[in-house]
């Protein structure tokens, strides 16, 4: 079995399979000897592109918990990171102690991304009234993408444009298969 | 029994109409409305009745569970995700499926709220998998045009469709997921008091005025008619499912008959001033009747059913009453308890009958302890299933007093209506919590009202001569669910117009009225034939061959129904070959006859070519040949 590299989680510390496509199909199958695509849309968006190899490391990627400390948020800010992926609860959420932590950061102009811990599914956040209230304060639900994969992203886009809204659409627009349907 | 006069009895009519969207995906996901009969994924649930978010039971959702079946569902990972099976919450709802509701409310003139909110509506057939279907209200007021009469709007609702009925048996009913979420607009219409040929004119009105936006789907499905009934004094009918607008007359008229009709019948009984009817008043009967002769009964029996019996009081001649023809009580509680899954009852008024012997029937007044003046119904069912029918029977004999329950009904072909459950409650609907209100800019409403479409007469004009097709041609492919396939086809310029609106026209027509299934034949296939026949692989007459073997269902596709009728394109020797072979067997016939012996061979030969090659064609070679010959035969 072949993955996508924007879709694979390595699931288990030690077996042979311990590589697995999440959200979808693997992409390739061996079947008779023969490499066999197994992918029903294409990989890439466009067929021609040109690499824009710019990344920009300024991006943490944080697994929210109860209890989690407001003050860890605030630090990251004042460190001068540019972007924070979180990986929340659920269909997205993170506890209403870190609301203020998040304004702040919404403030100096970071990019806030939602993934969520659960390993397969999409982040929903209109749901519940907490995630109502995050994409209130501004918080970008990042659909189905694997939080590993949003937190490279993240790098690749804060190095394409420095532009929140511009980093934004970058993330939500699907590239190279990081979201499926 | 009297005609009934339809203007003196208050007769209301209110429409209801369902039209399916055009659009690229559903209304609460990325899946592509697509229709297809391969369904990888299986799954099922049972559905309980639950209460709403607001604490209430819906009064059809207890009915419906207490039959407690095993739904089955059916999904194609091409159409459906998880949102359709209900594991996944809803996504944004489709910004395309809202503009086209709003370019309709504003063709309607209708009133559009700056905020839409979306409704969970208790669906209990399991027709949704989560149990409610998702209605949003875009719009109020308004009113439709018609002839220049105007009939005003009540509501203009965006909804998902349901998922597709494949089957319903006794404890299990399959769906395909495929349609469920389909973008659809409900359009309710003010009850109108006017006769029902003019009903007919105010279906047929919305409906050109939606398909003239060119953003509706046509074909079998994509538009349903409801009509809610009333006549003075009665609660509202919703008559569900009306496909064809021919039926709708009948089934107002039927309607209208058996509403009056039962209003008739509840003044008799409340002149009887009737005792209420309890549940003393049931009796086991099941020991009475094992030596009775009836073969249902007897059936029943051994089937390990109950038999029981209601005794009412008084009541001899009141279920066979007959206001008008085939209205009567007796025949609405036989509707009423197949609900349940129980074939039937039988009335003291049709006693004895079916086997039932007048010794029969007196040891069972003397179980009743009633004499001939009163009345009594016998019915057999499973234990598990008949005291919910025989409740229900006890309801509806006292709702009678009260002339016409409301309630929602099906039709039959033949133009009737029959009981499908009660009428939901007010409780029915409940906020959808997962998704946000959707505010309605004016931007969006400046964008719809720049796209309300021109009227029915300048579509059907630039219809008529953009395709050079006569106005009736026109007015028929325009009204017709294909127009768009008619449009597609045309693109090929091989193609004559007329004769693409003649076969989607007619002679699909022709075909369904000679009773074939005009659902098995899908635009796909309609596509392809037109594909082969402009690059020759088949002649026109082949046409009608292969829509004919799909929709009896002889063939599935268009390739196994060329196979199975041996239509192929002959090729010129071949053909040459066959005709020499009909001409050598024939001789003496063309001798004496001459060119006149043209007509029956052409029969004999299209007999063998129909389909394969065209008559024409035929003709042609078949004349010349003969003439060939009788060249020859005067030369000599
Ligand atoms: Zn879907």
């Amino acid at each position: 079995m072949y993955h996508l590299g924007t879709r694979v989680r390595k699931i288990h510390t030690s077996k042979r399979s311990a590589f697995q496509t999440i959200g979808g199909d693997p992409a390739f199958l061996i079947l008779d000897k023969k490499i066999q695509k197994n992918l029903e849309h294409e990989y890439f968006k466009n067929k021609n592109y040109s690499p824009k190899i710019n990344y920009d490391t300024q991006v943490t990627l944080v697994k929210y918990y109860p209890g989690f400390d407001p003050k860890l948020l605030t630090t990251i800010i004042e460190l001068g990171y540019r972007a924070i992926i979180f990986e929340g609860t659920g269909l997205g959420h993170i506890g209403k102690t870190l609301y203020e932590s998040v304004k702040k950061a919404k403030e100096r102009g970071l990019f806030i991304g939602m993934t969520s811990q659960c390993i397969d599914g999409r982040v929903r956040m209109t749901v519940y009234e907490s995630g109502r209230d995050l994409l209130n304060l501004g918080v970008i639900p990042l659909d189905n993408m694997i939080p590993e994969t949003a937190l490279v992203k993240a790098m690749w886009a804060l190095g394409n444009t420095k532009n929140i809204d511009e980093m934004k659409s970058l993330m939500l627009e699907n590239i190279a298969s990081e979201i499926t349907n | 029994m009297t005609e009934i006069n339809l203007d003196k009895i208050g007769l209301r009519v209110g429409l209801e109409i369902h039209q399916q969207l055009l659009t690229n995906k559903k209304l609460f996901c990325n899946c592509r409305p697509l229709e297809s009969d391969e369904y990888v994924i299986r799954f099922s649930r049972k559905l309980r009745a639950t209460k709403s978010e607001l604490g209430e039971y819906d009064p059809a959702a207890l009915f419906e569970n207490r039959k407690s079946k095993t739904i089955i569902y059916y999904a194609n990972p091409q159409s459906s995700c998880l949102v359709e099976q209900d594991e996944e919450p809803p996504h944004e709802i489709d910004l395309d499926a809202i503009n086209i509701a709003l370019i309709i409310a504003c063709s309607l003139k209708s009133s559009i709220f700056s905020e839409i909110h979306t409704m969970r509506k208790i669906v209990v057939d399991g027709s949704n998998t989560s149990g409610f279907q998702r209605t949003m209200l875009v719009a109020q007021g308004g009113y439709l045009d018609v002839e220049g009469k105007h009939v005003g709007v009540q509501s203009l609702c965006l909804e998902e469709d349901a998922a597709k009925l494949i089957k319903d048996k006794e404890t299990e009913r399959s769906y395909s997921l495929d349609r469920l979420g389909v973008p659809l607009v409900e359009i309710a219409l003010e009850p109108v008091d006017v006769s029902p040929s003019e009903i007919k004119k105010i279906a047929l009105t919305l409906g050109r005025l939606l398909r003239i936006t060119k953003k509706v789907t046509r074909g079998i499905g994509s538009i349903r008619q409801d009509v809610n009934i009333s006549v003075m004094g009665s609660g509202v009918v919703e008559v569900k499912g009306v496909q064809q607008l021919d039926q709708l007359e009948k089934i107002i008229e039927y309607e209208a008959k058996r509403q009056h009709g039962l209003i008739l019948i509840s003044e008799r009984l409340r002149n009887l001033k009737l005792e209420k009817v309890l549940k003393n008043d049931v009796f086991d009967a099941t020991e009475l009747f094992r030596s009775c002769n009836s073969k249902i009964i007897k059936k029943a029996i051994s089937d390990g059913s109950v038999i029981k019996s209601i005794r009412i009081k008084n009541f001899a001649g009141l279920f066979s009453y007959e206001p008008y023809e085939g209205i009567r009580l007796g025949k609405e509680l036989g509707q009423l308890v197949r609900f349940y899954g129980i074939g039937g009852i039988f009335h003291s008024d049709e006693l004895p009958n079916y086997g039932i012997e007048n010794s029969d029937i007196q040891r069972l007044q003397k179980l009743l302890e009633i004499s001939s003046n009163d009345g009594f119904i016998i019915i057999a069912g499973e234990n598990s299933k008949i005291d919910f029918a025989i409740d229900s029977i006890i309801k509806r004999i006292e709702d009678a007093k009260n002339g016409v329950p409301a309630e929602t009904r099906g039709t039959t072909p033949s133009g009737e209506t029959v009981f499908l459950r009660p009428r939901p409650g007010a409780s029915r609907m409940y906020p959808e919590t997962d998704i946000p209100p959707l505010v309605i800019t004016d931007d969006q409403i400046k964008l719809a009202k720049t796209n309300i479409p021109k009227s029915w007469d300048e579509s059907l004009i630039d219809i008529q001569r953009k395709y050079a097709l006569n106005a009736q041609l026109a007015e028929q492919i325009f009204d017709s669910e294909y127009l768009h396939l008619f449009e597609k086809i045309c693109l090929d310029k091989r193609h004559s117009p007329n004769f693409v609106a003649s076969i989607l026209c007619s002679t699909i027509t022709n075909l369904q009225r000679q009773g074939l299934n005009i659902s098995l034949l899908k635009p796909e296939d309609v596509l392809k034939s037109f594909e082969l026949l402009s690059t020759n692989k088949i002649a026109k007459e082949s046409i009608e061959i292969i829509f004919e073997s799909i929709m009896s269902n002889k063939a599935k596709s268009v390739e196994e129904a060329i196979k199975k009728s041996a239509i192929t394109s002959l090729d010129e020797t071949k053909l040459n070959m066959i005709l020499d072979n009909i001409i050598h067997d024939n001789i003496k016939i063309i001798m004496r006859d001459g060119i006149r012996s043209l007509a029956p061979l052409m029969g004999i030969a299209m007999k063998e070519l129909r389909g394969k090659v065209s008559g024409e064609q035929v003709n042609q070679l078949l004349e010349k040949k003969i003439q060939d010959l009788l060249l020859d035969k005067n030369k000599n």
